[in-house]
């Protein structure tokens, strides 16, 4: 996926992507092997974490809503992106912006 | 990248401006001329000859020195800024860019307060300047304004604000400095302080979501991001805000895992 594909632009900038799924770990283990994404996969199997940030079951399927959250070095939310679909992303071009500035 | 404190880049490009220097008659050239010094220092507009004070309905997006731009402001000025790129056929600066502007205009009429604002007169000469150099009418730029959300007063505050920053820089220099090495001073001492939700003024509006039955939870207020520890595939456990002593974290949610 394109994240993949731009995860060093990520670094460059001193910042991590982190992909959070509501999965038990193994899940999520298996998974990982298989996309092998770069950056950390986490589990989220309770949904404690999406619903925190409120993104869990927004589409009704009992999963977290495709959404991305770009968070500050002070611990504040600097921009958020909740998407329409699993398809519906912002372009890595966005969220690399969002960290530049 | 920015954190709570930032320093921006002085010069900003306000390419529109470069457009007017050619334009006659003697008052409106000496307009013009500030215009484009103007341009060359980096300033901006903002719809309003006095910058509005932040209120509950339209927050901060950053403050300098202990003075704040209300996001609604930002936004009119960025909208105002491509109103009059595109009447100029030049390209327009990015939001980012114009709050790089805002941000030296704050500087400059703080060193340089003004007591009142340009005259009625001279704010419709300086737009009719710019009207004559653009090729284009009254008719079409309230054309251009109006299908932007933006009034005629929105131009011409802008140009009100431009105006008092022209004088405030001419102030600077007949004081013998560089606008351009002030500037640079200025910025490396100030207070500019983004508020939470800065970038939240440009989000793009999320699709409703598809599927009815649902009670969506709402996404929370840009503000604190809620910290976790979560277990990683490969092993250990992930910390947000350990993770954030190292810098920014972009978390990603996905619907289905893989």
């Amino acid at each position: 996926m394109e994240l993949r594909e731009a995860y060093t632009d990520f670094l460059a900038l001193e910042a991590e992507v982190v992909a959070v799924a509501v999965a038990p770990i193994t899940t999520v283990q298996e998974a990982s092997a298989v996309v092998a994404a770069p950056y950390p996969m986490l589990s989220d199997p309770d949904h404690r974490v999406s619903e925190a940030y409120g993104v869990y079951d927004l589409l009704g399927d009992g999963f977290a809503g495709p959404a991305t959250f770009v968070v500050g070095p002070d611990g504040r939310v600097r921009w958020a992106y909740l998407g329409a679909d699993s398809a519906d992303r912002p372009a890595v071009g966005d969220i690399l912006a969002r960290l530049r500035w | 990248m920015l954190s709570p404190a930032v320093t921006m880049g002085q010069n900003a490009r306000r390419p529109w401006i470069a457009l007017v220097v050619a334009g006659g008659g003697a008052l409106l050239v000496l307009v013009l001329v500030s215009l484009m010094m103007s341009r060359e220092l980096g300033e901006a507009p903002l719809p309003s000859a006095t910058p509005i004070p932040p209120t509950p309905a339209d927050p901060a997006v950053i403050s300098v020195n202990g003075q704040a731009i209300g996001r609604s402001s930002w936004q009119q000025a960025v909208l105002v800024d491509q109103v009059m790129s595109g009447l100029a056929g030049v390209p327009a600066p990015a939001p980012e860019e114009t709050l790089e502007r805002l941000i030296n205009d704050l500087l400059v009429l703080q060193a340089v307060p003004q007591e009142s604002p340009p005259s009625d007169d001279l704010i419709d000469l300086t737009i009719g300047g710019l009207t004559d150099q653009w090729g284009v009418d009254d008719g079409q730029v309230a054309g251009a304004l109006e299908g932007a959300g933006l009034t005629w007063e929105a131009l011409e505050s802008t140009v009100a604000w431009m105006l008092m920053v022209q004088r405030a820089q001419q102030a600077l220099q007949e004081r013998g400095l560089s606008i351009a090495e002030w500037l640079a001073e200025e910025r490396a001492g100030a207070e500019i302080v983004v508020q939470p939700g800065l970038s939240d003024a440009f989000l793009p509006t999320p699709a409703p979501s598809p599927v009815s039955g649902a009670t969506p939870s709402p996404l929370p207020g840009l503000g604190a991001a809620p910290d976790f520890t979560l277990q990683q595939a490969g092993g250990g456990d992930f910390t947000l805000s350990a993770q954030l002593a190292h810098g920014p974290v972009v978390l990603v949610f996905f619907q289905r895992c893989g």
